[in-house]
Formats: structure tokens, C-alpha cells, sequence
């Protein structure tokens, strides 16, 4: 079921931890709340929850207006980051604990709501034990089985699988995935890591310091990024930006000055860009994977511009991909290249770079939004 | 069961690793304190057993020569009514330890777990008041007792029992409700709990280590308790086991065989109330070492 926040405002004391928010999830929709740490996405979340009392505004589960029911009467199901499965009792006993709590089902009804659940997620063969005997992992399942075995309208998710490691986390992310597919549940979910949140989500909202800065697909924020926030925020290794850099205009072309020696000349469309915004400074940033490097005598490549001299400080193997992190006075670049590409490149070694002109991203200085590229 | 214990802590303090001149000043002194514990229940026990020839006697064996079982068997029921004195203890310690859980309970949550403004002043408060002497409630409760027909009931002593000991209680209990995740009464509100089913259903068996604790220490507090009892209680139809033992001991015929016996058999329901406690608390504490 579709779950609407209006104008939605919680204040702690003198601090506001989220500030007029508003947002649509979908029916079915897999939608992330995505934002550092204390920015108000878990704020928001326990509003829906009923665990939190909003200041202002209003929640909707569906059509129902839920913002001062307590959170048994919201229909609603979630999933902690500390998991939160009651220690003292069986991972049956767990699952069917809210099935309990709505005495409308007769014990035959629970055990098989409890088996299909479990069946779900793999967990039938560990029914009978008690939380502390389980994995992590396993925890995990047994407290999603908890939420889904009772099919409610909106299933929140309190960055479920923060305290996993690496390869479980991933594994349960599809497994979310998976889930939210097959049962069409409408799924928020909230985490600090942007990775997590661009696999799994329809749509991510970016939040920062208790404000939306962007909602949209995760290649909208992506690609499309509506503010300087949201540009550094998304994407590993984050996006290299230059802020304050002065805008100056020889002979038609612009010119971005990255400081007194590092320039950019740029091509005729973004120059219109800046020249349309009436800005003398502006912030420019481009993404790892759009540099490119140029050895000395030779020329860009097309659809590239610029030509920074940079010397090669860092050089991180990933494997599929290579990091290298550029320096020279003071100014630094990092870009990641196929492995390929940067066989012969040595720490040390005095390079161009060149910036795919399409993937250039221009900032307003003062008001941090993007410019209409 | 002792031998085990202490070798457990002999265990946890050296870590496996001390030099033996350690552990056999470790040992020594161990001994040294359960002597000094259990030698005056040796001796109260043997001198239960005594017969009366033996017990009035000038020369005093460590071992007593003759046994005799008839303070157990026969007086201590028949010239005392000790099982009168036996059930009041019961009745008014289970009755406070009762009282004191619920209360505390509620209490607990609130000061442990709730967001109150203020809420340190109070807990203050109510610490200070326990503090003050008990004679110093004597004039006030007497007054009103004797006004409500209170005096030598079992209430004349449920009731200040309960008040004197409750702030403790609570200061205890809300430590062990902090120690619960606030992720889980969260999630028993989402699962279909009102907050106060919450409270039942997770967090009172989760913190039942906590409630077997400061229940046993209720117990064994009021079971002692002698103050309010003695002036409160004037008959065997309130008096509690220690008053009646004591009044028997401070008579103008004092009869140490029964008083000794009497004063054994008043262990019993400690001794049963701790054992029990006892599996409890360590099935509590395993439970939550594993998590």
C-alpha cells in the first residue's frame, strides 16, 4: 500500500531533526531513505512507525490518516539494524509473535503463516532454536520473516543489515530485492550507504541535515544530480569538486580557474550555461570515471576537454578497477580507470588529464544547486 | 556446591596463571571466611540437637555426645505454635516481595526507560527518604495504625515494609530495565503491543535476573526485619518468626532448646527461597552470556 508523509516536521529540544519533509511511496515501491548519519532519516522512518510523535504534519499509510495511532494500529512491520528478535524466545515463537498479538488466528493458521515465512527465507530448519544460536545472518532472516509473515501495508526497514559483513549484506540485499518483488511490498528502507541503497532502491531520497535534497531513481541522483550535496554524496570514490573556482571568459570560451595555475577551458556549451546563470564563480565537478589521461604530445580525446598537468600520488588496485589518486600543488583528482588503461603508470609519473565534457557537473556557488546542463 | 564456587573464583582471579605461594594464601583465607560464616550455624544446629542435660552444661564438645530430635519433632510445634510464627514470616514477606515487584515494575519502566522531564530529582527523592532511620516513621505509623485497627495485623508490617524497601527496589530495577535494547520494546510495539503489554511480555521476562535479585533481597529483608515487627506485632496472630523467637529468648524461662530449633527451622524458607532464586538466576545469566 502507498504510504504519503505531509509536511512532516520533528524537533528535539532546540534541534530540528527533520524539517518539512514530504514524500509519496508507492504501492510496491522500494524506496531509500539515504543520508550521512544524523541527518533524520531514522527520525522520519519512526515517525511512519508511530515510535516517534511528529511536530507538524501528517502521516498516510494507504488512505488512512495513521499520524497519532500508536504503531499497532499502523499496520505496519520493521526491521532493525540491532535485529531486535526477543532473546527470550524461539525463532518460531518470534515469528509468530505479532500473529499472536492480533488474536484473529488459530494456532493451525500460525504455524503454517510462520512455515511459509520461514520457508521464504530459508530458516525453516531453524525454528526451534532460541536467537542467540543463530548466525547474524540468520538472525537477519528470522526478524525480516517476523515482518513479512504478517503482510502488512508498509514494511520499514532500519538500515537492516548495517552490522553484517560485506558478502551477507549484499546477500540480503538481493534477498530484500527478491522480496519486495514477489510479495509487491512497499518496502522504506533507510541507510548510510549509498552502495546499498543504488542496488536495491526504485527510488532514494537524499537527505541532509533533516531536509530532502533530491528524490529520484538511483541513476537520476546519479547522473542528475540536483545539488553539490547529493553530487559528492553519491557515487565511490565520490565525485572530485572544485568549489569558488573564478569564471572568466577569453576570447568567447570560457575559462574555469581550479586555482591560479590549474585551468580549464570550456567547450561552448557549458560556457552558455555559466554565462546564462550570472555567476562570476562557479563549482565544477567531475566523476572518477570520467577522466581520462592524456600522455604529454598528444591531444584530448574526443568529446574531452582540459588539460591538467597532474603528477600520480596513489595508486589503489581493485582489481576490476584501479584508483589513482592525482596531486600537484595542492590540488587533487581521483579517477578510476580499467586496469588496462593504467598498466604502465607508476607513482610519480607527470600526466594530463582530459574531462569527458558531457559529464562535466556546474554548481552555483552560493545556493549549492546544480546549473541546467 | 561451595568446593565448585570457589574454585570457579579461584579460577577467574588468577586467570590460570598465579604462582602457588597465590594460591594457597588464596585458599587459606577463603577457609578463613567460611569458618567465621558457617561455624555460628554449626553451632546454633548442634545445640538444637543437644538433649537439655548436654546443652546446660558447663563443658561444651564440639560434637554432641547424645542426640536429641524432640525440639524439631515434638516441642517446637506444641509449647510454641511455631508454625503460627512460621506462616505470619511467609505471609508478610511474600506479601511484601509481591507488592515491591509489581510496583516496582511500573516504577522500574518509568525511571528506567521513559523520557521524563525532572525525572533524576525524583529518583533522588525517593532514595533520600529510604535513608532515613526507621524509627524516625515510628510515631506517625503507630498513630495511624492504632487509628485504622492496623496494630497486630499482618498489614501493620506488609505496609511500611513495602514503603521502606521500595526505593531500592526501583533504583535496581531500572538499572536492569536501562541494560534492555530499546530496539526491542520498539519492536514489540510494531509487532502489536501497547506499551504496557510491551512491558509484560518483553522486558519483565527479560529482566527477570533483575526481578529474582530484588525479589530475593525483599525476602530476605523483611523476613529479618525486626523493628517494625516488634512493636507492631503484639500476638502470635502477627508476630513473624524472629519476634517470636526472641520473645521466647528474652522470657523469664528461657528455652534454648527450642529457641536453637526454632531459630534452625526459621532458616528453612531462606534456604528454599535462595535455592530456587539460585537456579534462576544463573539460567538467566547463561541466557544472556550467549547472546
Amino acid at each position: 500500500m502507498e504510504a504519503r508523509l505531509e509536511n512532516l516536521t520533528k524537533k528535539y529540544g532546540k534541534i530540528t531533526a527533520v524539517k518539512d519533509f514530504n514524500l509519496k511511496v508507492n504501492d510496491g515501491e522500494l524506496m531509500t531513505l539515504l543520508g550521512p548519519s544524523g541527518c533524520g532519516k531514522s527520525t522520519t522512518l519512526y515517525c511512519v512507525a508511530g515510535l516517534e510523535q511528529p511536530d507538524q504534519g501528517k502521516v498516510f499509510i494507504g488512505k488512512r490518516e495513521v499520524t497519532h495511532l500508536p504503531p499497532k494500529d499502523r499496520d505496519i512491520a520493521m526491521v532493525f539494524q540491532s535485529i531486535a528478535l526477543f532473546p527470550h524466545l524461539s525463532i518460531k515463537n518470534n515469528i509468530a509473535f505479532g500473529l499472536r498479538m492480533q488474536r484473529n488466528f488459530s494456532k493451525e493458521q500460525i504455524l503454517e503463516k510462520v512455515k511459509n515465512a520461514a520457508r521464504l527465507l530459508r530458516i525453516e530448519h531453524l525454528l526451534e532454536r532460541m536467537p542467540h544460536e543463530l548466525s547474524g545472518g540468520q538472525q537477519q532472516r528470522a526478524a525480516i520473516g517476523r515482518a513479512i509473515v504478517r503482510d502488512p501495508s508498509v514494511f520499514l526497514m532500519d538500515e537492516p543489515f548495517a552490522n553484517l559483513d560485506a558478502r551477507l549484506r549484499i546477500e540480503l540485499q538481493t534477498e530484500l530485492r527478491r522480496l519486495n518483488q514477489k510479495l509487491g511490498a512497499t518496502i522504506i528502507h533507510v541507510t548510510h550507504d549509498q552502495n546499498e541503497a543504488m542496488s536495491i532502491s526504485d527510488r532514494i531520497v537524499v537527505i541532509n541535515e533533516g531536509k530532502i535534497q533530491q528524490i529520484g531513481s538511483p541513476m537520476e541522483v546519479y547522473f542528475r544530480p540536483k545539488n553539490k550535496f547529493v553530487a559528492r554524496f553519491i557515487g565511490n570514490p565520490p565525485m572530485n569538486i572544485f568549489g569558488d573556482c573564478e569564471f572568466k571568459l577569453k576570447e568567447g570560451r570560457g575559462l574555469v580557474l581550479l586555482n591560479k595555475d590549474f585551468k580549464i577551458l570550456l567547450s561552448p556549451r557549458l560556457t552558455q550555461v555559466i554565462k546564462e546563470s550570472n555567476i562570476d564563480k562557479v563549482v565544477i565537478g567531475m566523476r572518477p570515471e570520467d577522466i581520462c589521461i592524456v600522455k604529454a604530445n598528444q591531444r584530448s580525446p574526443r568529446g574531452y576537454i582540459g588539460s591538467l598537468k597532474m603528477s600520480v600520488e596513489v595508486i589503489e588496485k581493485f582489481g576490476r578497477e584501479i584508483v589513482v589518486h592525482f596531486e600537484r600543488d595542492r590540488i587533487k583528482l581521483r579517477g578510476v580507470f580499467p586496469p588496462l588503461e593504467v598498466e604502465e603508470l607508476g607513482v610519480g609519473d607527470q600526466i594530463f588529464l582530459a574531462f569527458r565534457e558531457k559529464n562535466i557537473y556546474l554548481f552555483d556557488p552560493t545556493t549549492g544547486k546544480s546549473l541546467p546542463s | 556446591m561451595i568446593l565448585k564456587g570457589i574454585k570457579k573464583a579461584s579460577k577467574l582471579v588468577f586467570q590460570g596463571d598465579g604462582s602457588k605461594l597465590y594460591k594457597v594464601a588464596f585458599w587459606i583465607l577463603v577457609s578463613i571466611f567460611i569458618l567465621q560464616a558457617l561455624f555460628p550455624v554449626y553451632w546454633l544446629f548442634m545445640s538444637s540437637v543437644k538433649p537439655p542435660s548436654e546443652l546446660y552444661s558447663r563443658i561444651q564438645h564440639l560434637i554432641p555426645r547424645s542426640i536429641d530430635l524432640s525440639p524439631y519433632i515434638i516441642k517446637i510445634w506444641k509449647f510454641m505454635d511455631f508454625e503460627r510464627y512460621l506462616l505470619n514470616s511467609v505471609i508478610i514477606s511474600g506479601s511484601t516481595t509481591i507488592i515491591i515487584l509489581f510496583v516496582g515494575s511500573l516504577a522500574g519502566y518509568v525511571f528506567g526507560r521513559a523520557r521524563l522531564k525532572g525525572k533524576m530529582i525524583i529518583m533522588l527523592t525517593i532514595l533520600g527518604l529510604s535513608m532515613f532511620p526507621q524509627v524516625s516513621f515510628l510515631f506517625p505509623l503507630f498513630e495511624m495504625f492504632s487509628r485504622w485497627g492496623l496494630l497486630d495485623t499482618h498489614l501493620a508490617m506488609i505496609l511500611p515494609d513495602s514503603a521502606y524497601l521500595l526505593p531500592i527496589a526501583v533504583w535496581a530495577l531500572q538499572a536492569f530495565y536501562k541494560q534492555i535494547p530499546q530496539d526491542l520494546e520498539k519492536a514489540a510495539r510494531v509487532e502489536g503491543c501497547t506499551r504496557i503489554e510491551a512491558l509484560w511480555k518483553v522486558i519483565v521476562p527479560l529482566a527477570l535476573p533483575g526481578f529474582i535479585s530484588v525479589g530475593l533481597m525483599t525476602f530476605i529483608m523483611t523476613y529479618n526485619e525486626f523493628f517494625f515487627s516488634n512493636l507492631f506485632s503484639h500476638t502470635k496472630a502477627s508476630q513473624p518468626a524472629p519476634i517470636g523467637i526472641f520473645r521466647f529468648a528474652v522470657g523469664y524461662y528461657q528455652p534454648w532448646d527450642l529457641v536453637t530449633a526454632a531459630s534452625v527451622v526459621s532458616m528453612i524458607p531462606i534456604l528454599l527461597v535462595i535455592l530456587l532464586a539460585q537456579k534462576q538466576i544463573i539460567r538467566g545469566l547463561v541466557a544472556r552470556s550467549r547472546e
